[in-house]
């Protein structure tokens, strides 16, 4: 059903290669989003090879990058691979190869989805150090509309225990909290941390989600 | 030079003889367009985060340029001139011009990675010789690394008091019981968090090993780069077309890995020296978040662990 890790061979034995999820939506309807692309800002968030393959780009085909990009920090971030704060030129989007590089460390994660409407960009990426997971069908993942009455960050949070809920058999809502450890979000299930990877992400009106559970016994 | 903010024209400030109060305003205004949190931000001051929902002014990641460049366009440095540094000429610092004359504000890949609220953002303008250091206005600013630590304690607080809330309102004992034994997770997470910010020494020590390890990191890439460059060396004198190419590509990425190991270098010795040392306000509002912490663990705990009983009051979070 899902997968938390793969079990690799190597040449000290069998190791167990966590994987990691980061998602990333943007609200195009958004004041920023509607705003004009200034080159200059725009330079600030694109690598050179980015700006010479994207040449001017739309407002959505920039905002599918950026959002990679997010996903892309999020998912590294998981696995102590950090990026500085603001630093959007060390990590690269390359949506043709559905890949996203950390460039100081040559790491690469894969995008694994990526939806465009008119309303939104939402891009989910998943990194296993040492090579890519098993296939696209292993992570949970959703977007939806903040209700007026609710906090976009609170509501991302419900919404992805409500989908942990739903996939996990004999679990409850209430088993189930989303914490913070070492400012990575992580899973509370009936008093213990759980090794799941999530990710939660709010843009303007819309809120998204991710997981990565465990293996299928 | 003025540039058009709604109708009104504003002209760009010379930061070279700016009170760093006006400097602290014209910051804040100007990025007040991009502040979800608009209560946060009308009570901001120095200290307020630019990111975050709770404490901070709601800006979100899609603007975090968008802050660096709103500082740039609003001020004027005498720091104009471009120095070539690096082998290759591609990179280069800012010097004082040589007529003396200010020009456009730039602020260059990597020094706003501090700049986590409008005080650290001057700061970063003052450590970078943008503006004149003032030690008395930056008395009272409180440190990246405080920034980071205080924000994990009111994520942390934000959650414990949500929790509460949910479990106040779950009918069925034993989903009750399952959400307390997350709630007492937190508890625990709260104690552990108290305790260590409570001891400077203590978080000063995190920190520093933390430094080591990222120096011992930069020193492995420096080794890897002069070997690289000693081979690359080598090869040019053997005329070895074949070897050079994968040579200058490994020389290339290491670069860019060192040039973002210094960076998160400088980050980690930044917070590893300024740890054990708390200034006034820094103190207060550890403090707080900590008492804020250890009242609701304290409140609540009891009545949350020992019997279900009926919904309690449970304090607001305040920013401070």
């Amino acid at each position: 059903m899902t997968l938390v890790a793969t079990a690799r061979l190597t040449p000290e034995g069998v190791s167990v290669v966590r994987v990691s999820v980061g998602n990333d939506v943007v609200d195009l309807a958004n004041a920023r989003a509607r705003e004009p692309l200034e080159r200059e800002w725009m330079a600030r968030h694109l690598t050179p090879w980015e700006r010479e393959t994207l040449g001017v780009p739309s407002p959505v085909a920039f905002w599918s990058i950026f959002s990679a990009k997010e996903a892309g920090y999020k998912a590294f971030a998981q696995q102590g691979i950090a990026t500085p704060h603001v630093a959007f030129s060390m990590i690269e989007a390359d949506l043709a190869n559905a890949r996203v590089r950390h460039l100081p460390t040559g790491e690469s994660a894969e995008l694994l989805h990526l939806t465009v409407s008119s309303d939104c960009v939402h891009t989910v990426a998943l990194y296993a150090p040492g090579g890519d997971p098993a296939p696209s069908d292993t992570v949970l993942t959703g977007i939806a509309y903040v209700p007026e009455t609710s906090e976009a960050s609170d509501y991302a949070r419900e919404r992805l225990i409500a989908s942990i809920a739903g996939r996990l058999p004999d679990t409850d809502a209430a088993s189930l909290a989303i914490g913070n450890r070492d400012g990575i979000p992580r899973v509370l299930r009936s008093g213990r941390w759980e090794e799941w990877s999530v990710s939660i992400s709010h843009s303007g009106r819309l809120a998204a989600w991710a997981w990565v559970g465990p293996q299928e016994e | 030079m003025a540039f058009k903010r709604t109708e009104t024209a504003i002209e760009p400030l010379d930061l070279t003889h700016a009170p760093p109060a006006d400097v602290e305003r014209r910051i804040l205004d100007g990025v007040k367009k991009y502040a979800s949190q608009v209560d946060n931000w009308s009570k901001a001051d120095k200290n307020t985060p630019f990111l975050g929902h709770l404490i901070g002014m709601g800006i979100e990641s899609a603007n975090l340029v968008d802050i660096t460049m709103t500082i740039e366009r609003q001020f004027l440095t005498r720091k104009t001139k471009r120095v070539p540094v690096g082998e290759d000429g591609s990179a280069f610092r800012l010097e004082t011009s040589d007529d003396g004359k200010a020009g456009k504000l730039m602020i260059l890949e990597g020094e706003d990675t501090y700049a986590a609220t409008p005080g650290l953002a001057i700061k970063m303008l003052m450590d970078l010789g943008h503006m004149p250091m003032d030690r008395v206005y930056l008395e009272d600013v409180v440190s990246f690394p405080y920034v980071v630590v205080i924000g994990e304690g009111y994520r942390l607080y934000d959650s414990m008091r949500k929790l509460v809330g949910k479990i106040d309102r779950i009918e069925d004992p034993g989903s009750r019981a399952e959400a307390v034994s997350n709630l007492k997770a937190l508890f625990d997470q709260a104690r552990e968090y108290a305790e260590t910010v409570q001891d400077p020494a203590a978080l000063a020590q995190t920190r520093r090993l933390a430094y080591e390890r990222e120096r011992s990191q930069v020193a492995g890439v420096e080794a890897e780069l002069a070997e690289v460059v000693a081979k690359l060396a080598e090869a040019n004198a053997a005329k070895d077309e074949a070897a050079l190419e994968p040579l200058r590509a490994r020389q290339v990425a290491l670069r860019l890995r060192l040039n973002t190991s210094r960076v998160k270098l400088r980050v980690a010795e930044e917070v590893a020296r300024h740890s054990g040392l708390r200034n006034l306000v820094e103190e207060a509002k550890v403090q707080a978040i900590r008492q804020m912490l250890l009242t609701l663990v304290a409140h609540e705990g009891e009545r949350a662990f020992a019997n279900p009983g009926p919904a309690g009051s449970t304090p607001a979070v305040v920013a401070s």
